[in-house]
């Protein structure tokens, strides 16, 4: 049976809401294994946003992908900025795996589309993306980060990531 | 006779270095009006939290204005052109302007021109708006 999108997003939204109620909580993780979702997180992003470039000529849908990659990197480079000064390394965990795995699966997805069919594909996960990753940081990572100055770029990286996500829902009117 | 020659001599004098004050002092009032205008002033515009501060800017022409990154991601400040405008027709009746990318942390600068275009946006996250004003 080939996954649709939808099924493959809920998949994701439903391991994420499954992780909660086990020991292993996106809550419960430390500083530095949220940082390394943070990352793996907007690697993801950036994984997506080359497809996109590579297989949509959709002029808004190829804007919000440079912008997703140009973003995205930056935060990153911040991010990393940050753990060199404090002398620490990101930590792998339960949380990154799981999005990793359902991220392999989103983008076989996406590369057996093209045309009208990759933009709309491409623009619905954007969005859902976002708003999950939006509300995990929001609600699940910065109440419970330790660091103030970690909490602080994760403050500052929310800011972007629902920019992000207002576009993504423009993009998604765009495409239909 | 003598009496009409000088006469005539005094109010042509008269008359001559009337003239000509009236031209220095045309001049001089000129040359103050330029001096006056080349005082640009400077303006700093700060990006933070995708907002420009402030939204709305009072300038002159001929004033340099900065905008200041403060954001982690890179932004611009772009003249928005009006749909259906025509590059061609954009160039000629407005000055299509834009800093470029402003890398998180760096500034950009542009002058103000009389025929800019007032609104701008940021190319990389069009809900980001802001205007000048020319006073």
């Amino acid at each position: 049976m080939k996954l649709d999108l939808k099924t493959l997003t809920f998949m994701g939204a439903a391991l994420l809401a499954a992780c909660t109620s086990s020991a292993q909580s996106p809550e419960e993780l430390n500083d530095l294994e949220i940082a390394h979702v943070a990352y793996i997180a907007d690697n993801i992003d950036i994984q997506y946003a080359h497809l996109a470039l590579a297989l949509s000529e959709n002029s808004t849908v190829r804007e919000f992908a440079e912008t997703m990659v140009r973003d995205h990197n930056g935060v990153n480079a911040q991010a990393l900025a940050l753990l060199e000064k404090l002398g620490a390394q990101p930590q792998n965990n339960f949380l990154s795996e799981s999005l990793q795995a359902n991220a392999k699966g989103i983008v076989d997805n996406l590369t057996s589309l093209r045309g009208a069919d990759f933009d709309r594909a491409y623009a619905q996960n954007e969005l859902a993306y976002h708003q999950a990753v939006n509300d995990l940081v929001e609600n699940a990572f910065i109440p419970n980060i330790e660091n103030a100055e970690v909490k602080a770029l994760f403050e500052a990286g929310l800011e972007i990531f629902k920019a992000h996500e207002a576009a993504a829902e423009l993009m998604v009117a765009a495409v239909k | 006779m003598i009496k009409e020659i000088w006469s005539d001599a005094v109010c042509r004098t008269l008359l001559t270095a009337w003239s000509l004050t009236l031209v220095v002092a045309t001049m001089l009032v000129v040359l103050a009006s330029r001096s006056t205008y080349a005082e640009a002033a400077e303006h700093v515009i700060d990006i933070k939290s995708f907002v420009y501060n402030p939204e709305i800017l009072e300038i002159r022409v001929g004033d340099r204005i900065t905008w200041t990154n403060s954001d982690f991601v890179s932004h611009t400040a772009t003249a928005v052109v009006v749909d259906g405008q025509s590059d061609s027709v954009a160039t000629q009746e407005h000055s299509v302007w834009t800093t470029g990318e402003i890398l998180a942390g760096e500034k950009k600068t542009i002058v103000a021109t009389e025929s800019m275009i007032l609104e701008y946006f940021c190319r990389y996250h069009t809900a980001m708006k802001a205007s000048l004003l020319i006073k």
